[in-house]
């Protein structure tokens, strides 16, 4: 069996139950939903990202901006050499963004916990509601690695290239038009379903297991290869509003190693919105 | 065992998989229907979500009066706050 090609972007929930206490990892939880998952227990020593809150520009839909990330950074406590462990609720897709979002202003030394919530309560580990305090530092940010995320209009311009693989990990029935939004995400919906011309469907849990944990090496190279995504192509993953598609954008661009992988946050929520986007059923 | 008597039921596996809603606001919403001092029954095969109902119900003054482990699911009987 090969390994990932960056094994050391991933780590075990065992790994983060020794370095629990250790001064050079930050435990970050990331939720959709704090009142559902961090208020009601997390892990010791681990502060809460909002993602509404913490990644998201509060005013323009965008991820943060470069003052926010060091803002955001200097209050928890972070340094550049700072070990980052991501874990969330909803299936690590929120912590798989923050990821995403966090190394898009160049954070070194970043990683996701391998199951996420559901794996380390699944283990019966420890859970407590006390809140860590750190002590804050001056962060400074670098100016923002634009080559992983992909824009409206640079996808625009990538349909019907010939060298470049669109991943639409939405479910089928989302990739076939069949449902655009679910009603509880009425800020998420779309004036048109579909998806985007020539862009191939693998839903992002084809990338785990039962337990959350991602598949080996080998199953995620197959899966991806199977269906034309290969490492030779551009490739740009989306879903709805570009949380899912981070967890698969990081499977692509860290476990497998592909050279040019971009996740489009603006996703469905943008693309079935805008007028005169081609679309596919 | 007889399974005590409940007012609604809720059923989270396979929840969560398509990015709609999260297993709590499930049973928030399915909590909305049960009068003050109603039972709704939850059963999930997720661990977190047995921690997540278990801490919120003891959270927010609702009760667990019952909890079942069978062939790897879990149900839980949350019982409704008298003044809800």
């Amino acid at each position: 069996m090969s390994e990932y090609a960056h094994p050391e972007v991933l780590v075990s929930t065992a790994w983060v139950s020794e370095h629990q206490n250790d001064p050079a990892v930050r435990l970050l939880e990331v939720d959709y939903d704090p009142s559902g998952a961090y208020e009601l227990g997390h892990l010791a020593g681990a502060a809460l990202v909002d993602w509404k809150r913490d990644i998201n520009d509060q005013v323009r839909r965008d991820v943060l901006s470069r003052a926010d990330m060091e803002q955001l950074m200097g209050r928890l406590g972070v340094s550049a050499d700072t070990t980052l462990v991501l874990y969330g609720d909803m299936r690590n897709w929120f912590a798989a963004f923050a990821l995403w979002t966090f190394q898009i202003y160049g954070h070194g030394d970043v990683r996701l916990m391998n199951g996420g919530r559901r794996k380390w309560a699944e283990e019966g580990r420890p859970m407590t509601e006390d809140v860590p305090a750190f002590t804050p530092t001056t962060y400074r940010a670098r100016g923002a690695d634009l080559g992983i995320r992909a824009t409206h209009q640079m996808v625009r311009g990538l349909v019907g290239s010939a060298d470049v693989s669109l991943v639409d990990v939405r479910s089928p029935a989302e990739y076939r038009g069949e449902i655009s939004t679910p009603a509880e995400y009425p800020n998420e919906g779309a004036q048109r379903a579909g998806h985007i011309p020539g862009a191939v469907s693998i839903p992002w849990a084809e990338a785990i297991r039962d337990d959350d944990t991602f598949k080996p090496a080998d199953e995620l190279r197959a899966l991806y290869a199977g269906k034309g995504v290969t490492p030779d192509r551009t490739v740009v993953t989306y879903c709805r509003i570009g949380e899912r598609s981070s967890h698969t954008w990081f499977v692509l661009k860290w476990l497998l190693g592909y050279p040019v992988v971009a996740n489009y946050d603006g996703s469905w929520s943008e693309w079935g919105n805008s007028v005169g986007a081609p679309i596919e059923k | 065992m007889a399974e005590p008597a409940v007012d609604a039921v809720l059923d989270l596996r396979g929840s969560e998989g398509d990015c709609g809603d999260t297993a709590l606001q499930l049973v928030r919403r399915a909590l909305q229907s049960v009068a003050p001092g109603g039972r709704l029954r939850v059963t999930t095969d997720v661990a977190e979500h047995v921690f997540t109902v278990r801490a919120w119900s003891r959270k927010t003054g609702r009760r667990i009066v019952a909890e079942e482990a069978v062939a790897g699911a879990t149900t839980l009987t949350v019982e409704q706050r008298s003044d809800a």
